[in-house]
């Protein structure tokens, strides 16, 4: 949960740094203000258990916007500003966070012959 | 009703109509009447807006960005359909409150069709109102108070809701290894048996042994 809240905030962040940093109306403001909702909306919604899995979402994202700066040449405090933004999605994808709740065996399951059910292991 | 001992993945007892291998009902009305009350939050904003944006209100409340509010509502892509966005996003709303309420606590299994459509409400919704916030800002340089707290309504709605779904779609999967009809099962009109203590009940079909 503290990961995804984190994540909502750099999501959020990126939609108000280019009138923080005066880049309206640049490509960096669009970049960012596509970025920005986005991940921050995947990562809302992988609050709850059954969509942690969303999480990932955001690791494309992150990267993007680590890589962003450099290839669009993007000014010093929007690069800042994505850099920093990017990096927190990179990472916080990969923690996962506790989930209370068993969904019997998640959206996987829907591969198995019987979700949710333990069949008896082969021998 | 404790099972067979074997335990995991299994009802515990907690609750007769919890999905197999599932710590909680998602059909209850514990889990059901916060997204029903955040579908009708909905309701109100949009309505509101689109109020506006069908001129029975002469201006709209805007606390932050001036006239941001105006500028997004009045925007062609606003009104790109006969009818204003807020005012299909009103009708939106309503759509997920009244698929969120039909339906008893079983209804993950009772009426699969409805769960089905609550979660094709509930989810596109919420990706439409993501979409229209981007557009807001990069198309227009502006931002619109009561759009984006719309927006956030839409996107906290899918995470509690689409819980409700994964049980329903599960339930049709074990309808369809138990060799029975998933046409039926999807209409609820074939019992609400389920598959809850052991897999022996799977009565042979693929999977079981």
């Amino acid at each position: 949960m503290g990961a995804r809240l984190v994540a909502v905030a750099a999501g959020v962040w990126l939609m108000f740094s280019p009138a923080a940093f005066n880049y309206v109306d640049t490509v960096p403001e669009a970049s960012d203000r596509i970025a920005g909702p986005v991940a921050a909306a995947l990562s809302f919604v992988a609050i709850w258990g059954v969509a942690r899995a969303l999480r990932w979402a955001t690791l494309p994202i992150g990267l993007y916007l680590i890589v962003a700066p450099w290839v669009l040449g993007f000014p010093t405090d929007a690069a800042v500003s994505n850099l920093a933004a990017g990096v927190i999605f990179v990472v916080t994808a990969f923690v996962r966070g506790g989930v209370n709740e068993r969904y019997g065996g998640g959206w996987m399951s829907l591969r198995d012959p019987c979700p949710g059910v333990d069949l008896p292991a082969r021998s | 009703m404790n099972t067979d001992g074997r335990g995991r993945g299994q009802d515990n007892g907690r609750h007769d109509d919890t999905p197999p291998g599932w710590t909680s009902n998602p059909s209850i009305w514990a889990q059901r009447l916060p997204i029903i009350g955040l579908a009708l939050i909905g309701t109100g904003i949009a309505g509101y807006l689109g109020a506006f944006q069908l001129g029975l209100i002469d201006s709209v409340w805007e606390p932050f960005f001036g006239d941001g509010s105006q500028t997004v509502l009045t925007s062609k892509t606003s009104h790109l359909l006969p009818v204003p966005d807020a005012v299909l996003g009103a009708l939106s709303y309503v759509a997920d409150a009244v698929t969120g309420a039909i339906g008893g606590t079983k209804r993950w299994k009772t009426m699969p069709w409805i769960v089905i459509i609550f979660g094709i409400a509930v989810g596109p919704l919420g990706a439409i109102s993501i979409l229209l916030v981007i557009l807001q800002p990069v198309l227009y340089d502006s931002f619109c108070t009561l759009c984006l707290a719309s927006a956030v309504v839409s996107v906290a709605m899918i995470g509690p809701a689409v819980d409700e779904v994964l049980a329903s779609l599960q339930f049709l999967k074990r309808r369809r290894t138990q060799g029975r009809s998933l046409w039926r099962a999807f209409w609820g009109v074939d019992g609400d048996d389920d598959v809850t203590a052991s897999p022996t009940e799977l009565a042979g079909a693929g999977g079981a042994r």
